[in-house]
């Protein structure tokens, strides 16, 4: 078992925002998690890297989090934000070994090692050459890449994305999804929290549909992004159509006035 | 009550303007430290009626245990109208706003430049004793003054002879020629440092230079050195202390330096007694 | 075999600041009203002719030197850090208050008779005076990290600052207390001596030792709060550390001479590129380079106005404000763009 996630409470400000849910990883896939805004995704996300506290048990390779100190977890979870901003003008090496921090001592130089796991995370992405180039001088997607070899240098089972997706065109979000499903090809679990169907539909393995604090479905693509469970979710109504043996949804157009 | 006396205050403004010459006045209200100390030996009893809080200062002020009759100010035209003054006393250099408004509102102010030397002294106490309608007994303090001055003077030596007194304030603050310092330091028999550096008005002189220049005595202010403040931290050195030892240090009252009044010549006689106490230990 | 475009190395850049930062050292120990050969130190004051010029030497200019060499080291050291946590580029403990907040600390201990009671008294007070002001700055513009609150927060502070310092020395007996306020505003280490060493060397060591322990965190800090919790950086820890660090460290300086402002602004700033833009190559460089700064702006007072005590906050200002402007300019456009 890669990730076992059982919680029976997330609160916020007093406010209850996840209720009991669980769900467990037992193989690399790619997870997109789907849901409306404020239906709790984010929380998820946060609770499992243990930036938030919650009511529950979240286990790593059978090890409870709660028991694990703030380093280890981080050589368990890596995270990718939404921004994809580095506050100052490093190259893109140095921001890549940044993911080498929590396998690093407080003081000294990278190891060997170190220097190895970036250059392949690198090299995986891509980007090997890039090393010398300022980090603030590329493009948003060459940035997204440099972004996910730094989580990729961390060296973790799990890597959690929080809408990665937004700020980018087409083509480079179809990119990052493609590059999402070679890291799951890695042996790496992908958590990745989305608002576009068409994309979620096309590349995830698995769906995890989200509604008011709770997981409304947690099956494949073809099950999940139905229309009755799109219509109670997201209120909108959807067209499917078959794009080398995928189906991929596409909204098509608000059902609110008409169902509600 | 008081009512009365502002409406009489402005009466006296408005009508009583000409007719100061002739009278003593009789309500004298003064603004400076200096001028409150001259005043308060000449003026009769009951005539000043206001000094200014630095007045009370036993740091600064030799009379701040004898103002129990009278007002104390801060310089501030409005406390000095409602004393309803018929002379107001001032600086030349302090509190100008304040003077000017004054005037303008026909109270009749009169100032006081510093004394820079002897007969400076001697023209204030003059002065002094005209505004106050009190010549004779500024006539008195004029002459012991000048009497007690003359012995100091009288008796010239080879001035290379004589050794050279440092006298070091707060902040590193050192007088130069010219001043009212430099004068007393040379009645009481010595060359004065500022003087010899040639050093005009005052100015500050760091640590390294005073021990660099190495006055033969080092003259201190004893209640000043003593505050606990960044200004008289330097007085505390521990080059100073060490350089400067005890028998070539003298410290002295800084209230008989401040002012040019009589008391100055107490000021010369301590130096002088400070002095020949150490020579013939 | 290590990527050669990573080690933009620190190392040597570390070694050449230290250098100069000796012979500065030197220098300042020689410079004054007259030249005196530092080498005097070591040979004692055996001999009567030279006997003044030693006592000079140990007692005044060593003080001195030592002074700038340490505070300019915590200024730098501190902006640094201070940059790294907030994020930003204008941070430094002189324009966001911490400075004039440990000097309003200082001159409550002189004047409410509290330094007479301990010598250390007046660093703690100024201590305390600067970790109210980082504490307070953090709350205002801490995790949000928006330059322009941040640094108008600052403003704010050492006006307040500013303004109760003057309120207290009004209120001192001492009639020449107002006159001190340039002192403070300004700063200076004209006739420290080595009681002032003693008094600010252990704080500024153990506020520098926090503000060192923080530099792996600032580099995961540079890809924002949460990731740099993701990588298992403890942000309260790091947050502890560069406050009271700063407090500690800028404290003791403050209270020793005076707050001086712009060091930790510009040493960073221009050190920043030949280290890699990296927050933790950067601490030990803009330690050295704060040292090596301070040294020469005093040696600069002495130089441009030998013998009228110009004071060092008016160099470090002089040159600290345009550089400022320029970089809000800098750091405006690149929000813009």
């Amino acid at each position: 078992m890669i990730l076992s996630c059982s919680l029976s409470s997330v609160t916020f400000q007093g406010k209850q925002i996840l209720k009991p849910l669980s769900f467990e990883v037992s193989e690399p896939q790619l997870v997109g998690l789907l849901g409306p805004n404020g239906a709790g995704k984010t929380s998820l996300l946060r609770s499992l890297m243990s930036l938030i506290p919650y009511e529950g048990t979240i286990r790593i390779r059978e090890e409870d989090l709660k028991t694990q100190k703030a380093k280890s977890i981080a050589r368990a979870i890596a995270y990718l934000p939404q921004d994809r901003k580095v506050h100052w003008a490093i190259n893109c090496y140095a921001v890549v070994m940044l993911g080498r921090i929590p396998h690093q001592p407080r003081f000294g130089n990278p190891s060997q090692q170190d220097h190895e796991a970036v250059k392949t995370a690198m090299r995986q992405m891509g980007v090997a050459d890039f090393g010398h180039r300022p980090f603030e001088s590329l493009s948003g997607g060459e940035k997204a890449r440099i972004l996910i070899a730094r989580t990729l240098a961390q060296e973790t089972d799990i890597i959690i994305a929080d809408e990665p997706a937004a700020g980018l065109d087409p083509a480079h979000q179809i990119e990052m999804m493609a590059l999402f499903k070679d890291l799951v090809t890695m042996g790496k679990t992908v958590l990745v929290s989305l608002h576009d169907l068409p994309l979620a539909s096309s590349s995830c393995d698995r769906i995890l549909l989200m509604k008011e604090g709770e997981i409304a479905a947690d099956a494949p693509p073809c099950e999940a992004l139905t229309d009755q469970l799109m219509k109670k979710v997201f209120g909108i109504s959807i067209r499917t159509i078959n794009e080398e043996g995928r189906q991929v949804v596409i909204p098509v157009g608000s059902c609110k006035n008409s169902s509600l | 009550m008081f009512r009365a006396r502002l409406i009489l205050c402005f009466a006296m403004l408005m009508f009583l303007t000409p007719a100061y010459a002739d009278q003593a006045p009789r309500r004298v209200v003064s603004m400076n430290l200096c001028t409150d100390q001259l005043a308060y030996m000449i003026a009769a009893p009951g005539q000043l009626v206001s000094v200014t809080y630095i007045a009370s200062d036993p740091s600064a002020s030799l009379i701040h245990d004898k103002l129990s009759n009278l007002h104390i100010n801060h310089g501030l035209a409005e406390e000095i109208l409602r004393l309803d003054p018929d002379l107001v006393i001032a600086g030349a250099y302090t509190t100008r706003t304040t003077v000017h408004l004054l005037r303008r509102l026909g109270v009749q102010v009169e100032e006081f430049k510093p004394s820079r030397n002897f007969q400076d002294i001697r023209n204030r106490i003059v002065k002094m004793g005209e505004l106050l309608h009190r010549e004779k007994v500024a006539n008195n303090y004029l002459e012991a003054f000048d009497k007690n001055l003359e012995a100091f003077l009288k008796t010239p030596s080879d001035n290379a002879q004589k050794p050279v007194l440092g006298i070091y304030s707060l902040n590193s603050y050192v007088a130069g020629k010219g001043s009212l310092e430099s004068e007393m330091t040379k009645a009481a028999g010595f060359r004065h440092m500022g003087a010899e550096i040639g050093l005009s008005g005052s100015g500050r002189l760091s640590l390294e230079s005073l021990i660099l220049t190495n006055p033969d005595q080092l003259m201190t202010w004893r209640r000043w050195a003593m505050l606990p403040n960044r200004s008289a931290d330097v007085l505390r050195h521990p080059a100073l202390q060490r350089w400067f030892s005890e028998e070539r240090r003298i410290f002295m009252d800084q209230r008989h330096w401040i002012c040019g009044t009589p008391e100055v010549i107490n000021g010369i006689k301590a130096l002088k007694r400070a002095y020949e106490g150490k020579k013939n230990d | 075999m290590t990527d050669p475009s990573f080690e933009k190395r620190s190392l040597p850049l570390l070694f050449m600041l230290c250098i100069l930062s000796v012979l500065l050292f030197i220098l300042s120990l020689g410079w004054g009203q007259v030249w005196i050969n530092p080498l005097l130190l070591f040979a004692g004051s055996e001999d009567p002719a030279v006997k003044g010029e030693y006592l000079i030497l140990l007692e005044i200019r060593l003080p001195r030197a030592i002074l700038a060499l340490i505070i300019g080291a915590i200024l730098g050291l501190s902006g640094a850090v201070l940059q790294g946590l907030l994020r930003n580029p204008l941070a430094e403990p002189g324009l966001l208050g911490v400075s004039a907040s440990a000097s309003l600390g200082a001159v409550i201990a002189l004047y409410t008779g509290l330094a007479s009671f301990s010598i250390l008294a007046l660093p703690f007070s100024a201590l305390v005076g600067a970790a109210i002001a980082v504490f307070l700055l953090h709350l205002l513009a801490g995790s949000r990290a928006d330059i322009l609150v941040t640094i108008l927060a600052g403003v704010a502070l050492t006006t307040l600052a500013g303004a109760l310092t003057t309120l207290i020395l009004n209120l001192s007996k001492n009639p020449f207390a107002v006159l001190e306020i340039v002192f403070w505003m300004m700063g200076s280490f004209a006739d420290r001596s080595l009681q002032h060493v003693w008094l600010s060397l252990p704080f500024i060591l153990i506020g520098g030792l926090m503000l060192a322990f923080t530099g792996r965190a600032l580099d995961a800090l540079s890809l924002g709060h949460d990731v740099a919790r993701s990588l298992g950086v403890n942000f309260r820890r790091v947050q502890l550390l560069s406050i009271f660090g700063t407090a500690i460290g800028v404290g003791a300086a403050t209270a020793v001479a005076g707050a001086i402002g712009f060091v930790g602004l510009i040493v960073p700033h221009l050190l920043r590129p030949l280290v890699g833009s990296r927050p933790s190559q950067l601490l030990p460089v803009s330690a050295a380079g704060g040292a090596v700064f301070l040294l020469m702006a005093d040696i600069g007072v002495r130089v441009i106005l030998p013998g009228k005590d110009l004071k060092l906050g008016v160099i470090t200002a002089l040159i600290g404000t345009p550089f400022f402007l320029w970089l809000l300019i800098k750091v405006r456009r690149k929000e813009v763009l």
